[in-house]
């Protein structure tokens, strides 16, 4: 009987002790979220009006992006080039990462380390070749969107921005480019820097490289290499200027592409 | 069945307790403001990431030795150099991934000749030169592949893209020079150099009077950065102090913590660190038994392992370098020695690719005894970055240097704990 009660009185510690933690857990959530925006407004604040910098072009960010780590896939490699080359396909590993596939003929398909893709096979109807593709990069965790040379991968919900596939028909062959990192799956990595911290980066790159006020700011992931093996999605925020546009990890602050118009 | 139920409850409630518990800490910790899922992730993390980084990293080596230049050939000779700290960094960046696919993917070897090396200068490419030539087995390693070719040491190596075929050219520190052919990216060169348009800087051969054909020269005027020389910690270096001590197995809970006047040293078994005003850093062994185990295996040919204690000396010292020096301030591996079995590994530090003198000293030296580091020494840097000064005109510099003169940016420590920048003969090393 004793027992029976004492059962009662655990849980109800149980419960109030829950209650406390998650209240907590709330109030600190909110607070810290709180924190963040302010820090993001304060950033925003020191950078000259004449740039363009407006909290609410940042806000719509996501507030913390991770950087992923893939194990390169070379059998879905392989099955791409099988599927589009024609006849017996005949890999080679060439070392530094570039395995070549190829066909009796002239077709060929080379892959490099960080998704790269080149290759020149027949043009056959009956193969579409982004679609093979499209169907690889699915099964490797990514997301896509558009068809044909027109198609956009995703990895999360976030936008590859470098990622892409591209053909050119020249009469009886079809020449191929692409950057479609293939992997067995993605590890979370490292956290991105803080928005707050981002802006100032932000503001000074585009004092370095005098690209004017801001138009636009979308997050992204930049594919890129860990080595030969190893595939790597850099978080980064893919910025436009008046006077150019610009990629900037929000890993390392390391700019990732710049045009100067 | 009620029981049975109060039970189950306090089970669930237990565990929820737990997780909150966890998330609590996670939240009272971290000041960031992460999402319930980032929550999770980072609460579950030890348990997970641990397995996949596994996965991912393989046993690829890390490179332990930088190239002192680099620069980009746009054709005819125009090329643009790095100058600042920061340009360095990006192009290194930018260039690693492709020297490492160039080497890793290089075949059909041949002797190769000085005509044909300064020839190639005229085509596109990227040059990477070391200050202290470097083993082909090593970079080759680095690159993550094996290639048998004994017995060269890369003083500098430039890939040049011609129908779109990748050619490495290597001059070796005996002055011979070799070639290869490779499957690098030909269209990574041609996009590459086609965005740097070229700054002041030339290729000898088109003003040799004195100086070796292919060293790049500035040929105007221009000014680098002086960098002002912390000396000592600022604030309390307890912090600093635990962190360099987990990375040489010290237990900073257990040893013994004593004052020479302003140096700290640190006891533990046969470990003796000393944490010097100055920040210079000590580490040594009262015996045999003591020292921090390397990973080296031991069926393996001299050269692998060999590259096995590089990497496990260059993750401990580029480790303790991070904690204790400026972001800018780079390590490069310059030499190995060997004596009676026992190595002794050499680090210089460097900025923008520019040399940092400081007399004789190495910026870290490690002694390797029966595979275990049993001597350390860091001079780590903190530096500030200064005015700018300009560095003596190429042309003047070249009237004071020696024949064939091999002129190159360094920094040496000038009044006041300065760094300035200045131009040196580097013809028989730093």
């Amino acid at each position: 009987m004793e027992w029976k009660k004492a059962k009662w009185l655990i849980i109800a510690m149980l419960l109030a002790v829950n209650i406390v933690l998650a209240v907590n857990i709330a109030y600190r959530y909110t607070r810290a979220l709180g924190a963040e925006l302010d820090s993001l407004r304060a950033a925003v604040e020191i950078a000259p009006e004449s740039y363009g910098f407006e909290a609410a072009l940042f806000e719509q960010l996501p507030r913390y992006l991770y950087e992923y780590t893939g194990s390169r896939d070379l059998p879905a490699e392989a099955a791409v080039a099988s599927a589009i080359v024609h006849g017996e396909c005949k890999s080679t590993d060439e070392g530094g990462g570039v395995f070549i596939y190829n066909s009796p003929g002239v077709e060929r398909v080379l892959f490099r380390r960080g998704g790269n893709i080149t290759g020149i096979v027949s043009s056959d109807e009956n193969i579409i070749i982004s679609d093979v593709i499209v169907a690889a990069a699915q099964k490797s965790g990514l997301q896509t969107l558009g068809e044909g040379d027109e198609v956009e991968f995703y990895y999360d919900g976030t936008p590859i921005s470098n990622a892409y596939y591209s053909h050119t028909v020249y009469g009886e062959h079809t020449s191929l480019t692409g950057i479609v990192p293939f992997s067995t799956g993605w590890a979370r990595g490292e956290k991105g820097r803080s928005r707050g911290e981002m802006v100032l980066v932000l503001k000074n790159i585009i004092e370095d490289h005098g690209l004017g006020a801001i138009k636009s700011v979308k997050a992204v992931y930049f594919a890129e290499s860990v080595d030969s093996k190893t595939h790597l999605l850099t978080p980064a925020w893919q910025v436009e200027c008046q006077n150019g546009g610009f990629t900037v990890s929000i890993m390392d602050k390391s700019v990732l592409e710049l045009s100067v118009n | 069945m009620t029981e049975f139920l109060k039970t189950l409850l306090i089970c669930v409630l237990t565990v929820t307790m737990v997780l909150l518990t966890v998330c609590f800490f996670i939240v009272t910790v971290s000041s960031d403001a992460l999402s319930p899922r980032d929550l999770v992730f980072e609460a579950t993390r030890s348990t997970r990431t641990e397995s996949n980084e596994k996965d991912v990293s393989g046993t690829q080596l890390q490179t332990a030795a930088f190239p002192c230049q680099i620069a980009f050939f746009s054709g005819m000779g125009r090329l643009y150099m790095p100058l600042s700290h920061q340009e360095y960094s990006e192009a290194l960046s930018s260039t690693e991934q492709f020297f490492e696919e160039a080497i890793g993917s290089c075949y059909d070897y041949r002797q190769s000749s000085e005509t044909d090396y300064l020839l190639s200068l005229l085509e596109q490419g990227i040059l990477w030169v070391y200050d202290y030539p470097m083993p082909f087995y090593m970079l080759s390693r680095w690159a993550d592949y094996d290639y048998a070719l004994q017995d060269i040491s890369v003083s500098s190596m430039f890939a040049c893209v011609k129908d779109s075929s990748v050619t490495l050219h290597l001059k070796d520190s005996a002055g011979a020079y070799h070639c290869f052919s490779t499957q690098a990216d030909g269209a990574f060169i041609t996009r590459t150099c086609a965005t740097f348009s070229p700054n002041g800087v030339i290729s000898a051969m088109t003003n040799s009077r004195n100086t070796a054909d292919d060293v790049l020269i500035l040929s105007g005027g221009f000014s680098l950065p002086c960098y002002s020389v912390n000396t000592g910690y600022s604030g309390d270096n307890t912090e600093i102090s635990r962190t360099v001590m987990t990375r040489l197995s010290i237990n900073p809970y257990l040893s013994s913590v004593y004052r020479d006047g302003d140096t700290t040293i640190y006891i533990e078994g046969s470990s003796r660190l000393h944490l010097y005003a100055d920040r210079h850093l000590s580490y040594t062994v009262t015996d045999q038994s003591g020292g921090i185990p390397l990973s080296i295996p031991s069926d393996v040919s001299r050269q692998d392992s060999l590259l096995a204690m590089i990497e496990g000396v260059r993750a401990i010292v580029f480790g303790l370098w991070d904690d204790l020096s400026s972001d800018s301030v780079q390590l490069s591996l310059t030499s190995i020695s060997e004596n009676d079995g026992a190595y002794t590994l050499y680090f210089d530090a460097y900025i923008g690719g520019c040399y940092i003198s400081r007399g004789d000293i190495a910026a870290a030296a490690a002694l390797v005894e029966n595979g275990k580091i049993t001597s350390l020494s860091i001079y780590p840097l903190s530096l500030h970055r200064t005015k700018d000064s300009s560095v003596l005109p190429f042309a003047q510099a070249q009237a004071a240097a020696s024949d064939k003169a091999v002129l190159r940016v360094q920094y040496v420590l000038g009044d006041e704990n300065i760094l300035v920048p200045i131009l040196a003969d580097v013809k028989g090393g730093n």
